[in-house]
């Protein structure tokens, strides 16, 4: 093979096991893919609720609460939550996104009924005792002071806050102190019962244990989980930008500088989110996009550069990141700019696009090879209501987008009018540079905590 | 030909099975032998080469290993051993600038490399259709990296810039070079793998050549291969493509002496955080000494997960620390068995230590407990298979047990050797490792007066 190979790609036959799902009685649906290559089984259990639920007020509620499940139940202690997951060989590994909430595990096989049952206990009768709650307010306020010094989590942050200003997707997922203070059980209690409940959730598992066991296993240990409330309603669509907005966060000290540039992308079950995601890869994804090639390969202005998706629901971000020494920040962000509009203007030649393809089609056995990675993804398929048939099909929709699509997505989303600016850094130097882009705010790395 | 490796089953030695809402733990399954199936082969000019056939995707993870770290360089020229990774990547005869990573993504395919004190080490993941282009492009840059001094000027940036990101905008990372600065006198290991900002302004093309020819001939490399492919094939484009690169001369031997440490040693850095940071070394035996798999574990019982002696005690009950590491990497020689921790906002970094030592100390005394030892035998086990789960998880491990300890079996016997690790073993090992005198520790404190560009 060589590069001038055919386009017509070969899509080497890639059996994916069966999946068997079943919808529990209480509302819970399970989904089952047996595979055995190594003796694990991986467990994600995924709540259609995430950081964007947070309330008004209570920024960071999302994730304090699904971080204090492991803490406590009514039966349990958090030692023995903990001593009971180790010996299992469980690192149990909890994540909130915008719109989701994760509890992911991965046990040598044999483990499945404790693990499940573990979950169970879990999910089911948290305890959110005063002092722990007490504990974690304290713990999660002077996580959030320490991460004043991680640049690019402030850099995530600032982006929220200019790019979405007023939305649920902008407010920090990871809390603010002051709002983080006013966290009481009863917060915890009100939100684990409007959203970790069986009808709103989807457990997939995957790995060395019969597809029918599995099922059988679920139906025993959360079978009887129950709890109700009402249909949430969904987040609204965020409008764009209407001028190009800039904040600078003043980080004393620095002598790089992180860089955000960002505007509204395709929500990701948008019929033009495959088309966007591919275009976006042509731009900024791998090692050899343009972004790439004109800031690190080019200029050497940084070690890393990339454009992406933010893959939301209600609408996302597209969005370039990087850093550079303070001194070059404007340098990056005029040739960010500059190949942005450029690849607006042409969309990606024929090559680049084959590129993206081939490049997503080749890779994409690798995106569910282990059974964690395949345990998330029929976990967040269902999450987004997708086809059965979504695995199977999906290398066959990589090929079906055309360079048309790839280069409306690109005008339509990537920079096309007034953008959002995030920048973190000693503000003394780039202050003036930033402000030639558009209305400028500077506030203090400090405002973040 | 074909190894006729036999996977030994775990430990059946009667343990007390833990008990987790009723329901008992079963025994461990043994792993399928097929995992570790492998040919293994040398070409005559001494390029090492293992194949490991696994059709579970429809892909091929191709590691290309060099024996060579920041270990093997020289002061002064710090970093070279990394800037000539990012280099690989530059262009070869066939390939030119810009071509390794354009072509291999046309086909399917995506690339990285890292370097360590130890290794350096290259991989790509890709379809399985693409194997032959991955040996044309591998081969071509072992053949003949081209080291242009445009993309060498480019690069050199490119690093300095990771340095920025990586050490000098980073609390642990700066915290981590000092560490290790304090704790080697003599040895390459005190060097950041990185490269000092100076020396990375003063490394030469030539310096690069010589450094290629040196360490980057087939002699020196390992060449991995787990995925869906066919050996015999694999096998015949691969002596096809390599076997007329000429080996180079014997690797020198890395300047690798360290004098022993006779009494602790205490670092402060100051930098712009909002809170203190605290980093711990005691000088540790090399990976190959047969008390690492008793160190592995006690790294386990201290810091995985939120159970772990170390967390609980300093992240939950005490509330020190926001974040705690402890780190046992095995090295090529003595290395280091370290903890790094970002404390809580106020809190002083010598009252993180006291507490520190006092749970270090009733591990000299009295072990773990036996619920530890059972949870970090828990937790490095499913570590253990997780890794191996993957064709990259399982040719990164193979293949760097290969480099580190001398043979890729040696993973085959770890599931065993934690297994049969005691509560003695543990404590004798820890009583051996945890000498005040063989320590070193750094401090990082705050100091915001150095806003305004006063490190650079």
């Amino acid at each position: 093979m060589t590069e001038s190979a055919a386009p017509e790609l070969s899509l080497s036959s890639f059996p994916l096991p069966p999946r068997h799902e079943r919808v529990l009685g209480n509302g819970l649906t399970v989904i089952a893919a047996e595979r055995a290559r190594v003796p694990l089984v991986a467990v994600c259990l995924v709540f259609k609720a995430g950081s964007a639920r947070d309330p008004l007020g209570k920024a960071g509620l999302a994730d304090f609460v699904v971080e204090l499940l492991r803490r406590g139940t009514e039966r349990l202690t958090a030692d023995q939550i903990d001593e009971a997951l180790e010996a299992m060989g469980v690192d149990l590994h909890l994540e909130t996104s915008l719109d989701s909430t994760y509890l992911m595990a991965t046990t040598p096989a044999e483990h499945l009924a404790p693990l499940l049952r573990m979950l169970a206990e879990l999910v089911q009768r948290p305890a959110f005792a005063p002092v722990e709650v007490r504990q974690a307010r304290k713990r999660t306020i002077a996580r959030l002071e320490t991460e004043l010094d991680e640049p690019a989590i402030l850099a995530a942050d600032a982006l929220g806050l200019v790019a979405l200003p007023g939305h649920p997707y902008g407010r920090p997922g990871r809390g603010i102190a002051s709002q983080v203070a006013t966290f009481t059980r009863a917060d915890c209690v009100g939100f684990a019962k409007a959203h970790f409940r069986p009808s709103q959730a989807i457990l997939a598992i995957a790995g060395d244990v019969p597809a029918d066991e599995a099922l059988a296993l679920s139906e025993r240990e959360l079978g009887r989980w129950q709890g109700d409330g009402q249909e949430l309603e969904p987040i609204p669509v965020a409008r764009p930008l209407e001028q190009t907005s800039i904040l600078l966060v003043d980080k004393k000290g620095s002598n790089q500088a992180q860089v955000r540039l960002a505007s509204s992308g395709p929500g990701i079950t948008q019929p033009d989110a495959l088309a966007a995601r591919l275009s976006c890869q042509a731009l900024g994804g791998g090692f050899t996009s343009r972004l790439v090639e004109a800031i690190r390969v080019n200029r050497g202005l940084s070690y890393g550069v990339s454009g992406f998706l933010t893959e939301t629901i209600a609408g996302s971000l597209f969005v370039v990141a990087s850093y550079t020494k303070t001194e070059s920040v404007k340098e990056l962000v005029e040739v960010a700019l500059e190949e942005t509009r450029r690849y607006r203007q042409e969309g990606p030649s024929a090559e680049e696009l084959l590129r993206a393809k081939r490049y997503t089609n080749g890779l994409f056995p690798l995106m569910i090879e282990t059974d964690d990675l395949l345990a998330r993804a029929l976990a967040g398929l269902k999450r987004l209501g997708r086809p059965d048939d979504w695995l199977e099909a999906y290398r066959e929709r990589v090929l079906r987008v055309d360079s048309e699509q790839a280069l409306e997505t690109a005008r339509r989303y990537f920079l096309p009018g007034p953008f959002a600016a995030a920048v973190v850094g000693e503000a003394k130097g780039l202050s003036k540079p930033l402000r030639a882009l558009g209305r400028l705010r500077v506030i203090p790395a400090e405002s973040l905590a | 030909m074909p190894s006729q490796t036999k996977v030994r089953t775990p430990s059946r030695r009667p343990e007390k099975k833990a008990r987790v809402l009723g329901l008992e733990l079963a025994e461990p399954r043994p792993l399928d032998p097929r995992l570790f199936d492998l040919e293994e082969h040398r070409l005559a000019n001494g390029l090492t080469v293992r194949l490991l056939e696994d059709r579970s995707v429809p892909a091929v993870s191709y590691y290309t290993f060099f024996k060579v770290g920041s270990r093997n360089e020289r002061p002064g020229r710090t970093g070279i051993a990394h800037l000539l990774e990012h280099m690989m990547f530059n262009g070869a005869a066939k390939y030119g600038p810009k071509e390794f990573d354009r072509v291999l993504e046309s086909n399917g395919g995506h690339s990285n490399a890292f370097t360590s004190h130890d290794l350096t080490a290259y991989f790509e993941d890709f379809a399985a259709e693409a194997l032959e282009l991955v040996v044309d492009l591998e081969s071509d840059r072992m053949r003949s990296l081209a080291l242009t001094p445009e993309a060498l000027a480019s690069e050199r940036e490119v690093v300095k810039e990771e340095r920025r990101y990586a050490v000098e905008n980073s609390v642990l990372g700066l915290l981590d070079e000092t560490l290790q600065a304090l704790a080697f006198q003599a040895h390459p290991y005190g060097w950041p793998i990185i490269g000092w900002m100076e020396d990375l302004d003063a490394i030469t093309r030539e310096d690069c050549l010589e450094f290629f020819r040196t360490y980057y001939a087939p002699n020196n490399a390992t060449v991995w291969l787990v995925g869906d492919f066919e050996s015999g094939k694999a096998l015949e484009l691969i002596e096809r493509a390599y076997a007329h690169i000429p080996s180079g001369p014997p690797v020198p031997p890395a300047a690798s002496t360290e004098p022993p440490q006779r009494g602790e040693r205490r670092a402060e850095v100051r930098f712009p955080a909002h809170a203190q940071a605290l980093a711990i070394a005691y000088k540790a035996p090399a990976g190959t000494s047969a008390d690492a798999p008793a160190l592995d574990l006690l790294q386990y019982a201290l810091s995985a997960g939120p159970g772990g002696r170390l967390v609980r005690s300093l992240v939950y009950e005490k509330m020190l620390a926001a974040n705690l590491f402890v780190d046992f990497t095995w090295h090529v020689d003595p290395g280091l068995f370290s903890l790094l921790a970002e404390l809580n906002p106020g809190v002083k970094a010598d009252r993180a230590l006291r507490a520190v030592d006092v749970e270090l100390e009733r591990v000299v005394d009295k072990g773990l407990t036996e619920s530890e030892l059972r949870r970090a035998k828990g937790l490095l086990r499913s570590h253990l298979l997780r890794e191996i789960a993957s064709n990259n998880g399982r040719a990164h491990a193979l293949g760097t047990n290969e480099l580190l300890l001398g043979d890729w079996r040696r993973a085959l016997d770890l599931v065993r050797l934690y297994a049969e690790v005691s509560n003695d073993d543990i404590r004798r090992v820890a009583a051996d490792l945890l000498r005040p005198e063989r320590r070193s520790v750094a401090t990082l404190v705050p100091d915001l007066a150095l806003a305004g560009g006063a490190h650079d």
